[in-house]
């Protein structure tokens, strides 16, 4: 901390006396939200007045800019201003959302994925015609298309062929065979 | 929700290749306009079109024991499932059961090849059970509609009385009651 104070002091100095020398005339910078044609003939933005009151000491520090910053970063334990955040950590911030997504993607495309031979897997066997709706609402997508792709051939026979009965139908506790051996048996 | 045994998918195979049509990748078979089936069949007397329905129904059946199995544990619907659904396919129709007391009726509504198609559906039926549950079965056939007709399946005892009886200007109602009621009731004249 010592070594920082004192450098800081000798940096100073060195401001001060070239804050005393002699300045030539600098050629005037163009100013954003101030355009030249524009002066004339309507009054500045505030921004543009802003940037103007400010603008004379910053030309007078830009070319000590350097020195500063290698001096607050020899201090570490420095109170005075926060540590200007690492440039590798901006770009984090910036991915981290989206980052979930693309790894996502990733994995989905290429065809040779685990994930996309495990995806058919799920949905290759034969469901019972009961399942359809409940399987569907846990699978993916393309699983659930492909379901949907399996319940449209299992749907029930139409309604012509079923069995017909006269009056209140009475329980099959019979198999087919014996009903038929019965009905061949009318008549002997 | 009940659903049928009879399983539909890949029942019918196109080989745009070769050019065939195939039951299953076995039997091949053709696709052709019912209405050149039916001309053919009108041509025909009873006994040849009995013969041409005849072998169809016994590829059917034949069809039908590979899927069943053993034939002792069948259920009724599952036999309307699997014969109902090879008459479908072959598009002869909708083959119903409807029972009538003890007797078990086909009525197959919507087949395309008219009048001979009573002739051959009942031989269809007789080889198809023969061949799928090994009865001899005899398809009577009993009533005739414009959209449907109906086939008795019974003995050649029943066939023989119920055709007396529906020969004497019974209809197929009354003769269905009688065999129920008193078969021996079945004297010369047809009284029951």
């Amino acid at each position: 901390m010592a070594a920082s104070r004192s450098m800081l002091e000798s940096l100073l100095a060195r401001v001060r006396q070239r804050a005393s020398e002699p300045r030539g005339p600098q050629p005037a910078l163009p100013r954003q939200g101030a355009p030249a044609g524009n002066a004339a003939t309507s009054p500045p933005a505030r921004a543009a007045v802003q940037a103007a009151a400010v603008a004379v000491p910053e030309e007078e520090i830009e070319e000590y800019d350097d020195e500063l910053i290698e001096i607050l970063d020899d201090d570490v334990s420095s109170d005075s201003s926060p540590p200007p955040p690492p440039s590798h950590e901006t770009a984090p911030l910036e991915l981290r959302a989206s980052a979930p997504s693309v790894e996502m993607r990733r994995r989905a495309l290429p065809p040779s994925s685990p994930n996309q031979v495990a995806a058919p897997r799920a949905a290759a066997p034969a469901p019972a015609a009961a399942f359809p709706v409940a399987m569907a609402s846990a699978a993916p997508v393309t699983a659930a298309a492909a379901l949907r792709a399996e319940v449209v051939a299992r749907r029930p026979v139409p309604s012509g062929a079923v069995v017909h009965a006269q009056a209140a139908r009475p329980a099959m506790r019979s198999s087919f065979l014996e009903l038929l051996d019965a009905s061949l048996d009318l008549g002997k | 929700m009940d659903t049928s045994s009879f399983d539909p998918t890949r029942a019918v195979v196109f080989d745009l290749s070769r050019g065939q049509v195939t039951l299953q990748g076995k039997s091949p078979v053709l696709v052709l306009a019912a209405e050149a089936l039916a001309q053919v069949c009108g041509h025909l007397d009873a006994a040849a079109v009995r013969q041409f329905g005849s072998v169809l129904g016994k590829q059917a059946g034949t069809r039908i024991r590979e899927r069943l199995g053993s034939a002792a544990s069948i259920t009724l619907e599952a036999m309307v499932d699997q014969l109902g659904g090879e008459v479908s396919l072959a598009g002869l129709g909708a083959l119903v059961v409807e029972r009538w007391g003890q007797a078990l009726v086909v009525r197959i509504e919507g087949c395309p090849l008219g009048a001979p198609g009573q002739d051959l559906m009942s031989a269809y039926v007789e080889a198809a059970l023969q061949l799928a549950v090994e009865r001899e079965v005899t398809a009577l056939a009993l009533e005739r509609g414009p959209e449907s007709f109906r086939l008795l399946l019974c003995g050649k005892a029943g066939s023989a009385r119920v055709k007396g009886w529906l020969a004497a200007g019974g209809s197929w109602g009354d003769a269905l009651a009688a065999l129920h009621h008193n078969p021996r009731n079945d004297v010369m004249g047809g009284t029951y």
